[in-house]
């Protein structure tokens, strides 16, 4: 049983913190060096990994996509898609996607006189599940270690930590001051009632106990 | 335009649920708020019409319409992402 709630548990926070992962925000400082279109599928169960399309793509099962193709300073690969996610989940409410195309092509460099910018996105990159992170905008910076701080996420996840302390001590008092005593009533109840049964039921032994002598 | 709908929707429905809670809490705190004075200075008279007073008062006040941040600053927030990822 200790272990089934574990495994409960380890899952439920486990996914939560994936949840958060991937939906907030992230920079990369990162050099482009170029950027394509491909059409891709849509109709896999992987389309959880690309925005939702507009109103009259809906019902199309492939679509063309951008993509923004990257190095960071230590030399890995990095490929971001480029898509609006508009009025949809999650909330960047990010419609500027030609317009970001256009930086992304502007920011183009060479290995030999490299131009860092930084790339707010959110998303992961997986090969295995073909996933690209979303690119929501590109800054200028000055070199690979002037990475932004990433002011949001802080906030954000000290008000989350904060709200989430807040209801856990309400509910913690709560339980302690009206849920536990009406457990105890509903249990002292029950010893009554199994003592009187137990008493009762004596009482027809000894009763039985008459018959026999 | 129809993901657009949905999300308004979604907010109004939300935020409306929101506004309902806050404001009545806020209006029983008032009340609560308004007994407890009755009681430490020790009034005599109409205790009711007091209250309802105190009530009116409280309608009328913008402390009552600073509940209304329960809409605005969703809202705020929503058109401060749009400037800041579309248009800066």
């Amino acid at each position: 049983m200790a272990y089934i709630k574990w495994i409960f548990l380890i899952t439920v926070w486990s996914s939560f913190a994936a949840f958060l992962y991937y939906t907030l925000p992230q920079y990369d400082v990162v050099r482009i060096v170029s950027t394509y279109e491909e059409r891709q599928e849509l109709d896999t169960w992987k389309s959880i990994f690309w925005s939702t399309p507009d109103n009259q793509s809906q019902a199309a099962v492939t679509r063309d996509v951008q993509f923004i193709q990257a190095f960071n300073a230590s030399g890995d690969a990095m490929v971001y898609r480029n898509e609006d996610t508009g009025w949809h989940w999650p909330p960047y409410f990010k419609f500027d996607t030609a317009n970001l195309y256009t930086e992304a092509n502007d920011a183009i460099s060479t290995k030999n006189n490299p131009e860092w910018v930084s790339v707010l996105h959110y998303g992961w990159r997986s090969i295995f599940l073909s996933s690209f992170p979303n690119a929501i905008s590109i800054t200028p910076v000055a070199g690979p270690e002037d990475k932004p701080l990433n002011w949001f996420n802080i906030v954000f996840l000290t008000l989350l930590a904060a709200l989430s302390w807040a209801i856990y001590v309400r509910w913690r008092r709560f339980r302690r001051d009206r849920l536990d005593p009406l457990f105890e009533n509903v249990e002292d109840g029950l010893y009554t009632a199994g003592d009187s049964l137990a008493d009762s039921r004596s009482r027809l032994r000894r009763w039985f106990g008459s018959w026999r002598s | 335009m129809f993901a657009f709908l949905r999300l308004v929707l979604l907010l109004v429905v939300v935020l409306t649920l929101i506004y309902g809670a806050v404001s009545l809490y806020s209006r029983e705190q008032r009340r609560a708020k308004l007994k407890r004075r009755w009681k430490d200075k020790g009034l005599t008279g109409d205790r009711q019409a007091f209250i309802q007073r105190g009530l009116n008062q409280y309608d009328h006040s913008f402390r009552r319409r600073l509940v209304l941040l329960v809409y605005i600053l969703p809202m705020g927030a929503i058109a401060l992402i749009i400037y800041v990822i579309n248009f800066s």
